[in-house]
């Protein structure tokens, strides 16, 4: 921002700070004769100290003869006249022009700082927006390489063994169930990743409903029921009666439940029994699903929600699975503002816990911090 | 989008566009399909597929999201807003299936959405259901 009369405006009171004004006389920009305003008063120097003498006079009621005024004109020097008041009304003028000038000069300064500033937080976000995209192209192309190979051996496995491309004998249906049931195994795994893998680059889309949780719980004893048949294991759903409503996204929900049931199954003995518990608690509503299995030692306990991590990480470890589950679980709970821990005592089985904010409860609101710090003890758990 | 009796067949055999980009998932559902009694016609790429079924009333489609040329969802929708007459029932078979994609193919103008790796039983219930509605109880 160059001076140009039209930026008088920044102009104020000419008084208002005399040390800039101080300041501006020792600027050089002052005396020069490019510096409009010393020019200006330069030109205004005569006129404006005799236009102000008379109007003063007059105003005092003091009138002057002609004789009078040739006096005055005659002791008063004409060098004060015509040299003195030019150039004092140009150094005057002229430092009042250089003190906006400076000032426009260090406005301009801050504001191409500013904007510079915000050109590089645009860049940033540019940037990150991007890198954005690339992690969701990046899954999707995961997402489609992975599954694409398991569609034809799944596929050409249940032609086999429905004997579409000829006879085959016992060993050979042996053979094709156990290879469709490890494939089968590869997609469960492969889902797991992926759902972990959205979660973690923040790509998963939540698409938040109000839901019964009683529906979601059904789907999941059904997803459940055949692993829980083939151990004889028995899963006792109690609900509360009437709607468990939660805000949230059903399907995900959905999977929270059916994890937690799946890792009560994966670590009770067979033919035990597994608790799920849905009750209200104060605007939220509490889950527990509780197993019979041989407990968690407390060490352990704390690093289960982290990604990878497993009771028993041994290469000689009775179950399966990549240790992401319980991740999952936590990081779609986290995403409904709701809480997850697990309590355990060796020996005792497991409680898995989780407690969600009832319908059209605010996530930020007062009321629910009161509530959440009750339950705080069991953050060192997740945490 | 129901069956109705002009849609193409050949020798009795109602006619399936397979839109597939993957040569060996392609080969294998469209034999399963011709087990089944169904006339497969295959296009491995969405601008194929698109004029594919602007020229012909096929009894179903099946129609992979991920193909070269065209995505499944474009073709789905210019066929849903641009082709007159008798529109074929068209399901969705992809590995982008989540919930939010399913109900985005849906919106699309998708019959039904199936997720690879599909249960081959599964989606060729589905396909005699749009297919033959006639011959289910």
């Amino acid at each position: 921002m160059s001076y140009t009369p039209a930026n008088r405006a920044y102009r104020g009171h000419f008084l208002a700070d005399s040390k800039e004004f101080l300041r501006a006389l020792g600027d050089p920009y002052t005396y020069w004769p490019g510096n409009p305003d010393f020019v200006f008063g330069f030109l205004w120097g005569i006129p404006i100290p005799v236009v102000t003498m008379t109007v003063h006079l007059y105003a005092a009621n003091i009138a002057i003869s002609p004789a009078a005024y040739t006096n005055l004109l005659q002791t008063y020097p004409l060098y004060f006249i015509f040299v003195l008041h030019p150039l004092l009304f140009a150094i005057i003028f002229g430092a009042l022009g250089t003190k906006i000038c400076r000032r426009d000069e260090r406005i301009s300064e801050l504001l191409s700082v500013e904007e510079q500033r915000n050109r590089e937080l645009c860049e940033a976000n540019a940037r990150l927006t991007e890198v954005d995209r690339l992690k969701s192209e990046f899954l999707a192309n995961v997402t489609h390489e992975l599954k694409s190979p398991l569609v034809t051996a799944l596929g050409y496995t249940d032609r086999i063994l429905g004997k579409h491309l000829g006879e085959i004998n016992d060993k050979q249906i042996k053979g094709l169930e156990v290879s469709k049931r490890n494939l089968q195994r590869l997609r469960g795994l492969i889902d797991e990743i992926l759902d972990f893998s959205r979660l973690e680059a923040g790509v998963a889309r939540f698409d938040m409903t109000t839901v019964d949780l009683k529906g979601i719980v059904a789907i999941a004893l059904e997803n459940i029921a055949l692993k829980a048949r083939e151990r004889k294991l028995s899963i006792t759903p109690h609900l509360p009666p009437g709607v468990a409503a939660v805000d949230g996204d059903a399907h995900k929900l959905c999977q929270v439940i059916t994890n937690l049931l799946d890792n009560a199954l994966k670590f009770s003995p067979d033919g035990a029994e597994v608790r799920l518990e849905i009750s209200p608690a104060d605007k939220q509503w509490h889950i527990s699903v509780v197993d019979q299995g041989k407990g968690i030692p407390p060490h352990v306990l704390c690093t289960l929600f982290e990604r990878f991590r497993q009771a028993d990480g041994s290469l000689s470890r009775p179950h399966n699975g990549v240790g992401l589950g319980l991740v999952i679980v936590k990081k779609i709970v986290q995403a409904h503002h709701g809480k997850v821990w697990l309590e355990s005592a060796e020996g005792k089985g497991t409680t898995a816990h989780v407690l969600l904010l009832a319908a059209g409860t605010d996530a930020t609101g007062e009321g629910n911090s009161s509530e959440l710090k009750e339950v705080a003890h069991a953050d060192h758990f997740t945490d | 989008m129901t069956q109705t009796p002009n849609a193409l067949s050949i020798n009795d055999k109602p006619v399936v566009l397979l839109a597939e980009d993957d040569p060996d998932q392609s080969d294998m559902l469209s034999e399963a399909l011709q087990d089944e009694g169904y006339c497969v016609d295959a296009a491995f790429s969405g601008d194929t597929a698109l004029k594919k079924l602007f020229q012909h009333d096929y009894a179903v489609v099946l129609m992979d999201i991920r193909m070269p040329g065209l995505d499944g969802i474009t073709v789905l929708k210019k066929y849903r807003k641009e082709k007159a007459g008798r529109q074929s029932p068209v399901l969705v078979v992809s590995a982008f299936a989540t919930d939010s994609e399913l109900k985005q193919y849906q919106q699309a103008g998708a019959d039904g959405g199936f997720s690879k790796p599909y249960d081959l039983n599964v989606l060729l219930a589905a396909v005699a259901r749009l297919a033959r509605p006639s011959e289910q109880v």
